[in-house]
């Protein structure tokens, strides 16, 4: 049975990378995705290539209004609004010494304000409606060991985690879930560095697994956290990082102990 | 199907989170391995599995022994030739104050819950590790990662299982083995059910969860066999809690929200 038939889900960020993917395998599971991004020709051709199940709807996470537009687009194209994934980020890394304020700005205002924005224009209409609903909300590796010189990158994605717990425990009773996901080394546009083979290289064996994410590895616990499948989970933080956030021992020289 | 054709161990697999997790594989298309210290309930989880379609066999043991950790990966290696996924349920709760716990309570708890899962990876792991694949699920408990008041060693004990299984996770992902963590919070199942027959306890103990209400077996095995399945292929050593948001609701319980004469009055339904 399609876990999401008749259901809704507004993706933000959702014209390309874990976002673009996470509309085509909801709607391939039998969901109805607004893809919220401000890059509307690739949006569009999302949107397209899913067919009707899909529509782009211009979003700037920033803007308020727009937020509770893009809800009222899924409103108003399906006629609800059930589930909410957040990607929409930007990185804009230098190291803190250097840091421009409009760069710690920018990444603050789309990843955590936006998010923030976001999840109130989504839990707004749920709340007032009387409905169910789930937010994924997308964090990183980076929110829980800091990510030296990625700028404000680390910071906002460990408010990020807290955020989505804080959403999850004011709105458990209405019976909305929040949880936050979050990927290691993952290859996608934002992450072009990755397309240097010495890179990607480098940073497949730093990972215990011994490979780079791809956007699939990252939608299936999106999916999972969405569906009902966790109906009891809420405020939790779910890493897929192929193991590196609990490797750091590995890059320690001499354990020569046998 | 999500575990097509898959042979998973359950340890604890004759009741609660256990059983729950051996139905819903079988669901899954998984065959399973019943291992539980007790018959009557193990050999009634094999009915159930039989019931979705699926081969069960049961394995009478106590998680505890090596000698049994190794039969239990034995006879599931004689019943199906392999062995994909392990879940680890298997525990003792013996509450107690620290100032008064008896030694064999803490080595019980933590001989089950600890070394057993400790010994039952090791011994499925073998055949895992000649496959360059495999699944290992360790069931824990938000006790540990919260301390748990007059519980005895159980929160120590669980706490252990989550560090366990990102051991497990970080030195076998070379041989293509995944191990993470379910952390459950409250469970209605027969471990706490005599507990939750009182009604001001059932009440007082959903109310401090912020969704409002305990946990059911069935909430929980879906988080293990989604670990156990290929959609999980690139988490290991992760824990997962599913728990209603009960691990992170401290604060839901501070009194007195008065912030410079803002007064809110916090009520989880409004």
């Amino acid at each position: 049975m399609a876990r999401f038939a008749g259901k809704t889900c507004i993706v933000a960020g959702g014209a390309r990378g874990i976002g673009g993917k996470t509309c085509e395998f909801y709607a391939a599971e039998g969901g109805r995705v607004v893809i919220g991004d401000v890059r509307e020709e690739l949006g569009t051709d999302l949107a397209s290539r899913i067919g009707e199940r899909a529509v782009f709807q211009p979003l700037d996470v920033t803007d308020p209004e727009s937020c509770r537009v893009a809800v009222e687009r899924a409103v108003g194209e399906f006629g609800s609004a059930d589930h909410l994934v957040n990607c929409a980020i930007k990185m804009d890394p230098a190291p803190l010494i250097d840091l421009k304020l409009e760069s710690w700005k920018l990444v603050v205002d789309i990843g955590l304000t936006g998010m923030f924005l976001m999840c109130q224009a989504f839990g707004r209409w749920a709340i007032e409606n009387g409905r169910a609903g789930s937010i994924v909300n997308l964090s990183s590796n980076a929110g829980v060991q800091p990510y030296g010189l990625s700028g404000a990158y680390s910071t906002v994605k460990a408010g990020i985690i807290m955020l989505t717990q804080h959403i999850a425990i004011e709105w458990a009773r209405k019976r909305i879930r929040a949880n936050a996901i979050c990927p290691g080394h993952t290859e996608t546009p934002l992450t072009a560095y990755l397309q240097d083979p010495e890179v990607k290289k480098g940073r497949s064996e730093v990972t215990p697994v011994g490979r780079v994410a791809q956007p699939e590895d990252i939608v299936h616990g999106i999916l999972f956290l969405l569906s009902d499948e966790a109906a009891y989970i809420t405020a939790a933080r779910l890493d897929i990082d192929g193991g590196l956030t609990s490797s750091i021992f590995n890059h320690m020289p001499g354990r020569k102990w046998d | 199907m999500m575990l097509d054709g898959k042979k998973i161990i359950v340890t604890g697999g004759g009741s609660g989170i256990g059983r729950a997790t051996c139905i819903l594989a079988a669901r899954e298309g998984a065959d399973l391995a019943v291992a539980d210290i007790n018959p009557e309930t193990g050999d009634e989880t094999v009915k159930l599995v039989k019931a979705e379609g699926r081969e069960a066999i049961f394995i009478e043991m106590d998680t505890s022994k090596k000698e049994d950790a190794l039969r239990m990966a034995e006879e599931t290696l004689a019943a199906y030739g392999t062995i994909d996924g392990l879940v680890c349920c298997a525990i003792k709760l013996v509450p107690g104050r620290l100032e008064e716990l008896p030694e064999e309570d803490w080595d019980m708890v933590m001989d089950v819950g600890l070394k057993g899962y400790f010994l039952c990876a090791q011994a499925a792991g073998q055949s895992m590790i000649k496959n360059k694949s495999g699944a290992i699920v360790f069931v824990s408990s938000v006790g540990g990662m919260q301390t748990y008041p007059l519980a005895g060693a159980y929160s120590v004990c669980k706490a252990g299982a989550i560090m366990l299984s990102k051991l497990f996770g970080v030195e076998w992902a070379a041989h293509g083995i995944r191990a993470n963590t379910i952390s459950p919070g409250q469970v209605r199942s027969p471990m706490t059910e005599a507990m939750f027959q009182d009604p001001e306890i059932a009440a007082g103990r959903a109310a401090v969860v912020p969704m409002g209400r305990v946990g059911v077996p069935e909430e929980i095995a879906e988080g293990c066999v989604f670990l156990l399945s290929s959609r999980a292929r690139y988490i290991t050593a992760a824990n997962l809690p599913i728990d209603g948001g009960h691990g992170e609701s401290k604060m839901i319980h501070v009194p007195g929200r008065n912030w410079g004469g803002k007064k809110i009055a916090y009520d989880p339904d409004k």
